[in-house]
């Protein structure tokens, strides 16, 4: 098995690669899979395209693995997904994201847009004002997930005010003329899809312009507790994000998961959604290979159809049709901690749709 | 480490459809190395119905008439031998759309990469054959859902939300696909010009 990461660039990429390691460690110290030790062979693309492209080819290639976990961004995803495809290997991917795609080799543990987004629209539209402003960094998920959104909060009866983007790798000048848009318009809230590094740059030059999280939130599907903390959780409180875990969430799987996250990285280490995916998506893989006897994606991939786990989110389970999983959905409001306050979530795992054939209109 | 190859192979059955000679007998011995499931028939029958998921046959012209799919819907990946000697007719070889070719006399090296390879561009032209059949019935299915929705929006005198709404809701209320209730609704608008 193997484990693609970027965590040297990238505070999110870090916990997905612990939450995938305290899992592996977990199974190991309960004797493996049908008595065999798992060993991950791990590479850092650096958050570069084009390595993620070299080293999914060297794994499946040149290392004689077939099993890949990681990915964080949707532009490595798709960078990976056609050597994947050719290869059959199958990747992994436990990172919400923008729905609209179902390739045989690949497993979606993340939420897919209608996991979330739904529930994101819903909440602004019931508690907040109408008028929404867009911020996100220009690439695939950003722009996809703001096409769905607008036209969800326009169902609504929400006015998207403004759609803006910053560069993938955004610099403090590349906000300012965001800031001073915002100043004018005056939206009731705030919808961004900045993500990875330039989070707790946005947030905290949100704070210094004296903008009001209480009055006009910031919300989000990606920043999580990790980048609460990276950017000050004072900065962070009274933001909303939606997603399929926070660390509050309270069940017997989720204190043990956070327990042994503890053991391995420290006290001061918190779980957040992505680390969370990272972590049970392993645990879906040891209950299929245990079936299937085999690392043969063609003798592994049926075995995953339908398969049930409890996880520290809640029992999520693969989708037979699609193999995304049905995630649950929460949002959640930044508290002075840098947890979330669960403030709505929904009664059970979201039937995952990831073409949005029944749970809406966005198309 | 063992063979991914050999491994994948190893849970495959091979038909193999050649005259039985001494060269079907090295074919047969290198194949059975490979732990697949060997079956051999002789002569082939005029529509060779199997089961199997890669067929090493003679060449003969007509081949592609006898073997049971039309042309890009095949169930098995196909391996030719072609005879030995002569100048082999290429149309008539592109007929049976081949996935691979071994040539007589077998040259036992080439037989495993040869059948592998096969495998492996019969199995990936499936699986993305499957990925567009998926993307289709999507689009689909979003096509007639709109379509649904601009019937009951005419017919009602409704704002597109609540065409939807309405259409979810019915789906709700008799347990079925949003994409079932949009189908009636066309067919019935359908029956009733």
């Amino acid at each position: 098995m193997s484990q693609i990461v970027s965590p040297l660039v990238s505070v999110i990429e870090k916990t997905q690669y612990m939450g995938t390691m305290v899992a592996i460690e977990e199974i190991n110290q309960a004797g493996g899979i049908n008595g065999r030790e798992l060993v991950a062979t791990t590479y850092d693309p650096a958050s570069d395209n084009n390595l993620f492209r070299s080293y999914s080819r060297k794994m499946l290639v040149e290392d004689g693995l077939s099993t890949i976990f990681g990915c964080y961004s949707s532009s490595s995803r798709r960078a990976v997904l056609p050597i994947v495809e050719r290869m059959n290997g199958l990747l992994w991917y436990p990172t919400q994201y923008e729905g609209f795609e179902c390739s045989p080799n690949v497993i979606y543990t993340g939420a897919s847009s209608n996991q979330n987004s739904v529930a994101l629209a819903d909440y602004i539209a019931t508690n907040f004002g109408r008028r929404v402003y867009f911020v996100g960094v220009d690439y695939v998920f950003p722009r996809e997930t703001n096409r769905i959104m607008r036209q969800l909060l326009v169902e609504r009866g929400c006015e998207v005010v403004a759609e803006m983007y910053v560069p993938t790798r955004a610099r403090r000048e590349d906000f300012f003329p965001i800031f001073n848009d915002i100043k004018q318009l005056r939206p009731d809230a705030i919808f961004s899809t900045v993500v990875g590094d330039a989070t707790a740059r946005f947030y905290q030059m949100y704070a210094d312009q004296h903008f009001s999280a209480k009055q006009m939130p910031i919300f989000s599907l990606t920043t999580t507790e990790s980048e609460n903390l990276a950017m000050g959780a004072d900065v962070a409180e009274d933001h909303f994000t939606v997603a399929a875990y926070f660390q509050t969430v309270e069940s017997d799987q989720n204190q043990a998961f956070v327990r042994r996250c503890r053991l391995l990285y420290g006290d001061d280490i918190n779980t957040n959604v992505c680390m969370e995916a990272a972590y049970y998506q392993v645990h879906v893989f040891k209950k299929a290979l245990e079936l299937a006897g085999s690392m043969d994606t063609d003798v592994l991939r049926p075995a995953l159809k339908g398969l049930a786990l409890a996880a520290p989110q809640g029992p999520v389970t693969i989708h037979q049709r699609w193999r995304h999983s049905n995630v649950w959905s929460r949002v959640g409001r930044a508290m002075r901690s840098g947890q979330f306050s669960i403030v709505s979530q929904s009664r059970s795992a979201v039937e995952c749709d990831p073409f949005f054939l029944r749970a809406s209109q966005a198309s | 480490m063992e063979s991914k190859v050999l491994g994948r192979l190893s849970r495959l059955s091979i038909a193999l459809i050649t005259l039985p000679d001494s060269q079907a007998e090295v074919l047969t011995r290198v194949l059975q190395r490979s732990r697949a499931e060997i079956r051999r028939y002789w002569p082939c029958p005029q529509i060779f119905d199997t089961d199997a998921d890669i067929l090493v046959c003679d060449f003969f012209p007509g081949l592609e008439r006898r073997l049971p799919w039309n042309p890009g819907e095949a169930k098995a990946a196909v391996v030719l031998v072609l005879p030995g000697g002569g100048q082999p007719d290429a149309d008539a070889i592109h007929a049976a759309l081949p996935d691979g070719i071994l040539t007589r006399p077998i040259q036992e090296s080439a037989v495993l990469p040869v059948v592998s390879m096969a495998w492996d561009h019969f199995s990936y032209h499936r699986r993305q054959s499957e990925r567009i059949d998926q993307l289709d019935e999507s689009i689909r299915t979003l096509r007639e859902i709109e379509r649904a929705k601009t019937i009951l929006m005419q017919d009602r005198k409704i704002s597109e939300a609540n065409a939807f709404e309405a259409l979810r809701k019915e789906a709700m209320r008799r347990r079925i696909k949003v994409s079932v209730v949009a189908k009636t609704i066309i067919d019935g608008a359908s029956n009733d010009r």
